[in-house]
């Protein structure tokens, strides 16, 4: 669907370069929800606005639906943009217009005749549940409310592809929830191809399937979202995720006695919904006891953890982690004596 | 001058000049000044349609307009007046340099009013596949309008300070007559109510151009 391909793009700020992309490839399938995510500065903006060249890439391609975005005329452009839907950060919606008139703007845009506009206004409206706030000014909005009217008016041209540059980042909690529900909604009703640029783990955690993290303008790892919260490889993952409110075991409270390991269990899709403490209990007579533990569920699958502690005898306990490594779990001794 | 009504009388000529040689005068001085404007933001650095020879030839055109003072201006305009109206004395003619002294100023306003939209919205409308024209009348005006109005406003206000100054060579106006009793003739009673008009004036187009903007912001 989007398939971009060594792109690269230099900023000169005060006559020294900033390298803001080097050498990018990534291929984004249609239909997914495809998320990059980065620390600021690593260059996960100016990748998504390169797609609909809000900023120029300086060299690379990026192909579009078959099409060379790089490559496409000033008109040419025009029509690619009414197809290509963008929501940003600050909503960016014009205060001059009510909500139905910002969502008008885009169908006027995209040549729509007149008398289908206010139909298509309702259509939209109705999407993203503010009917009732049709002829309110974005000043009467709430945060949520403006990030609303900012998706009824990217999808109103109907285009294939969403991108989203931090669109809940200037939202509390529980107004980004309710904006990312939208958006895995909107995805699986109309299949449109979701690019999103977050620097939160959770935004990726909650409706991603993929992600790309990007350290310093390159991609240092892509892959499913399940793979890696599991086992990030970069830094920039691993950092990330530690912000978030992981299961988490304070090692000086771990009760310690010998004999008795501590051990973290991390599950993943396929196995996250299976007996296997139980069925290691009953197998080997080994004691689990069980300390913390956390399930997240990603779109396509469930990944967990715990942590336990494990009694019995030498026996048991190494036929009983031996047994739970067999199931496709991995396993972390946090504490033996 | 012990009478009322005489005194109305020498003031009504006087007041429509005035009234007559704003309008106009803002009149043309917008439809100059405005378009002038927007090319200054769409051309300048960073604009929607960046041309930074084009901006840097109307940005010097501009100030080297508003550097002149206006009653060299408008001496200097004599020949362009005479050309125009016909002549070079009397309220039309003096419209010629009050346009032409207030379409830089203008120019300003529109520009400084334009630049204040955040760019966050122009960007919003180019990811819509918006042509310039579209981002200039759908985007620019209607959310700078406001700030436009009030401009406005104070363009307003400066013409008739302008046209006043216009009446002390041959302009006609309130600022004729204030100059012609008031001073040649120490009529003090006559240049006082002069003033009082022309404040008057002032606070009438301050309001309704604050109502105005208010009216148009949301």
């Amino acid at each position: 669907m989007i398939e971009i391909k060594n792109v690269g793009k230099t900023f000169n700020s005060g006559g020294k370069g900033l390298e803001a992309l080097r050498d990018i490839s990534l291929h984004i399938k249609a239909g997914e929800i495809f998320g990059i995510i980065g620390l600021s500065g690593a260059g996960k903006s100016t990748l998504l606005r390169a797609v609909n060249r809000l900023g120029e890439p300086d060299s690379g391609e990026i192909i579009l639906g078959g099409t060379d975005v790089t490559k496409l005329g000033p008109g040419e452009l025009r029509s690619l943009r009414r197809k290509v839907g963008m929501i940003f950060q600050h909503f960016n919606l014009l205060s001059s217009r009510t909500v139905s008139g910002n969502v008008a703007f885009a169908l006027e845009v995209g040549k729509w005749p007149r008398k289908d506009i206010s139909r298509r206004v309702a259509e939209m409206l109705e999407l993203v549940g503010l009917s009732d706030k049709a002829d309110s000014y974005p000043s009467q909005l709430s945060g949520g409310q403006k990030q609303r009217v900012g998706i009824a008016r990217a999808l109103a041209n109907k285009p294939s592809v969403l991108l989203s540059d931090e669109a809940t980042s200037a939202l509390d909690p529980k107004t980004t929830q309710s904006i990312l529900a939208l958006l895995e909604d909107i995805n699986r009703k109309m299949g449109i191809t979701v690019v999103l640029v977050t620097h939160e783990m959770g935004v990726i955690r909650q409706i991603c399937h993929r992600v790309a993290v990007l350290e310093a303008g390159k991609v240092a790892e892509i892959g499913n979202v399940r793979d890696v919260f599991m086992r990030p490889k970069s830094r920039t993952a691993r950092e990330l995720l530690s912000h978030l409110p992981r299961m988490s075991y304070d090692v000086d409270k771990l009760p310690k006695e010998p004999g008795k390991p501590v051990v973290t269990f991390s599950f993943n899709g396929g196995t996250a919904d299976q007996p296997i403490i139980s069925r290691a209990i009953k197998t080997t007579g080994a004691e689990i006891n069980i300390l913390s533990g956390e399930i997240d569920n990603l779109p396509a699958s469930q990944v967990g953890s715990l942590t336990v502690q494990l009694a019995g005898t030498e026996e048991e306990i190494a036929g009983a982690l031996s047994y739970i490594r067999s199931q496709n779990v991995e396993t972390e001794v946090i504490w033996n004596g | 001058m012990d009478n009322l009504a005489e005194l109305a009388g020498l003031l009504a000529t006087p007041t429509w000049e005035t009234l007559y040689m704003v309008f106009f005068s803002t009149l043309f001085a917008t439809l100059m000044g405005f378009p002038l404007g927007i090319v200054l933001v769409v051309s300048e650095k960073d604009g929607i349609l960046e041309n930074e020879y084009l901006y840097r030839v109307l940005d010097g055109i501009v100030n080297v307009l508003r550097s002149f003072p206006f009653i060299i201006l408008m001496i200097v305009l004599f020949p362009l007046s005479r050309f125009v109206v016909g002549t070079t004395i009397g309220t039309t003619a003096s419209i010629v340099p009050l346009a032409i002294a207030a379409a830089p100023f203008v120019a300003r306003v529109v520009e400084s009013a334009l630049k204040e939209v955040d760019h966050g919205l122009v960007e919003a409308a180019v990811s819509m596949g918006s042509s310039p024209k579209e981002i200039i009348f759908k985007v620019l005006v209607p959310e700078a309008l406001p700030s436009l109005v009030l401009g406005e406003t104070l363009t307003v206000i400066n013409i008739i300070g302008y046209s006043a100054m216009a009446g002390a060579i041959g302009g006609g106006g309130l600022g004729d007559l204030a100059v012609r009793y008031g001073f040649h003739r120490f009529q003090t009673d006559v240049l006082i109510a002069a003033v009082i008009v022309i404040i008057v004036m002032v606070q009438a187009i301050q309001g309704a151009g604050n109502a105005l903007a208010r009216r148009v912001s949301h």
